[in-house]
């Protein structure tokens, strides 16, 4: 009878045992289930790799919407005087909320390759460009930069120097 | 001690290249010279040159350069705005 009674409640204990024991193994066998079932191969690190550029180009893509929001987010909008149509007139009155530096970067970017692009429009001189609203409505680091891309584009051949520089002595 | 040497020589290239400023440096006639507001554009031996200069030391290394063009004689500019012009 007490044979019996102590089996059975060292069958119970062991039992409990064993489950507890199982749960507490449970995360490390989560940690290395990938390796024990799945060998690494040169497929599988493509595959891999497939996937986190999806999600990075979904990273990019919900960063690029949040910008979006902040640079139009109507806290923020240019006032009604300004124009907006026009492929040049929008980055050049965008509005910049003050102290998102990257976004002021990238509205700067955005800008001096505005104020570059018209500098070889049809038409345009020097003088002309040094008093357009893309070149005098950046800040003087910014002019010196495109004047530095200029004079390099100037330099390479790249701007046709009769046209851009009227009174330029050959 | 050949990684400091190296290390040297590309620092020394990177200034010796002058990428933003090529066309500065160098003598040649005066083809062109033109203030903007922020800076001079000189145009020397054929090759464009921009430094960053305001205020009077704009207008006179503009005009300096302005009487070199004028008479084709030779001028110099400098990245740092320093300016030199052929005797007249």
């Amino acid at each position: 009878m007490y044979k019996t009674l102590i089996g059975m409640l060292a069958g119970a204990l062991l039992t409990l045992a064993g489950t507890h024991l199982f749960r507490a193994d449970e995360p490390a066998s989560q940690n290395k289930l990938p390796q024990a079932q799945a060998p690494v191969t040169t497929a599988s690190l493509d595959q891999r790799l497939v996937q986190i550029a999806s999600e990075l180009a979904l990273l990019q893509a919900s960063v690029d919407r949040l910008n979006a929001g902040i640079s139009h987010s109507p806290a923020v909008a240019p006032p009604e005087n300004v124009a907006q149509s026009g492929p040049l007139a929008s980055p050049m009155n965008a509005t910049v909320p003050k102290g998102d530096n990257r976004m002021d970067a990238k509205e700067l970017a955005l800008q001096k390759q505005n104020a570059l692009n018209q500098s070889s429009s049809a038409g345009m001189t020097l003088p002309d460009f040094m008093a357009s609203k893309q070149f005098t409505g950046l800040p003087p680091e910014a002019q010196d930069e495109v004047m530095q891309e200029l004079v390099r584009r100037f330099n390479n051949g790249e701007i046709d120097r009769k046209q851009f520089i009227p009174g330029y002595k050959y | 001690m050949k990684k400091l040497i190296m290390s040297i020589a590309v620092v020394a290239a990177m200034f010796a290249s002058g990428a933003s400023y090529a066309g500065c440096n160098q003598w040649g006639v005066v083809n062109y010279v033109y203030k903007a507001n922020n800076g001079v554009l000189a145009i020397i031996g054929g090759t464009a040159c921009f430094v960053s200069v305001t205020g009077t030391n704009a207008t006179a290394i503009a005009a300096v350069l302005a009487t070199a063009n004028a008479n084709n004689k030779m001028g110099y500019l400098t990245t740092t705005g320093e300016v030199a012009i052929e005797y007249q």
